[in-house]
């Protein structure tokens, strides 16, 4: 056992009461990170990102550094691709959202030359959420669906 | 919201035992059916294809979010390509591929889905030339 001194003891609890101070303190913006309210913010987040997906629209929603990559590689490929919540499912600071994709194949995908070709697919999304922006994700898009309406791989 | 709690709770647990029930096992209709109403046929003929494809493949739940009567489990799916699946014959490969699925319950039983599943990877992993 960790023995300490009365006066480090007493220094100790006060820094654990002024810690235990700060969520109160912060709960006004704490209160917030609902699964409601994030549902909310993920519905602004789509309408802004379907408005434009300059630098200061997507910092304004996330930190999460892979994500920006993501949306420049998907607004190369599909300059102004539109997003759709077709169903969320959120709990904690998760949100999970189904999503249609629709954009037009005008630009290069990952080295495939633009073909014109409309797509419109679904992605899977899980977005984590703290103080009103995202961290981190986890993605799945249909891929395959993208091959096969640009023309690159034949439809089963 | 009590209620709504307790439900996500039970509704997660559901999934749980049912993954637990099909997962690296054999899945004839009589134990699918303790599990999936006769409203989500569709679910049940992907189980019998994948089963098909796959014999005793694997679903892993990776991660789960409830809300309401829903239940989303990010997933990956393993298994060995020992029959025909989607036209392609046993490839003998086996695959690990992630996919997303949300189950509607009502009543202790499945009576809905949506599903995602990594198609690309699952191509990729059986060696389809595309």
């Amino acid at each position: 056992m960790l023995r300490l001194n009365p006066f480090v003891t007493i220094l100790v609890l006060v820094a654990l009461l002024l810690g235990a101070c700060q969520p109160i303190v912060a709960q006004p913006q704490r209160a917030m990170t609902t699964p409601e309210a994030n549902k909310a913010f993920v519905l602004r987040y789509f309408e802004a990102l379907n408005q434009d997906k300059s630098p200061a629209t997507v910092d304004e929603y996330m930190t999460d550094e892979v994500l920006k990559h993501h949306i420049e590689i998907f607004e190369t490929a599909f300059p102004g691709y539109q997003l759709r919540a077709e169903e969320m499912i959120a709990e904690g600071d998760l949100v999970f959202v189904r999503t249609a994709f629709e954009g037009v194949h005008n630009g290069d995908l990952m080295g495939i030359a633009p073909t014109g070709k409309s797509v419109a697919i679904e992605i899977a999304l899980i977005y984590r959420i703290e103080d009103g922006k995202i961290v981190d994700h986890w993605m799945l898009a249909d891929l395959l669906g993208v091959m096969q309406q640009i023309g690159v791989v034949p439809a089963q | 919201m009590l209620a709504t709690m307790t439900s996500t709770t039970e509704n997660k647990a559901f999934v749980r035992r049912y993954l637990d029930a099909i997962s690296g096992k054999e899945k004839p209709a009589a134990l699918v059916d303790q599990y999936i109403a006769a409203a989500d046929q569709l679910l049940k003929d992907h189980i019998v294809g994948g089963e098909i494809g796959f014999p005793r493949y694997e679903l892993i739940a990776d991660e789960m979010l409830a809300e309401d009567d829903r239940v989303m489990v990010r997933f990956t799916f393993r298994g060995t390509h020992k029959g025909e699946f989607v036209g392609i014959s046993a490839t003998g490969k086996t695959v690990a591929v992630p996919g997303v699925i949300i189950y509607r319950i009502a009543d202790g039983k499945i009576i809905d889905h949506w599903m995602l599943m990594d198609n690309m990877a699952m191509m990729q992993q059986l060696g389809v030339k595309m």
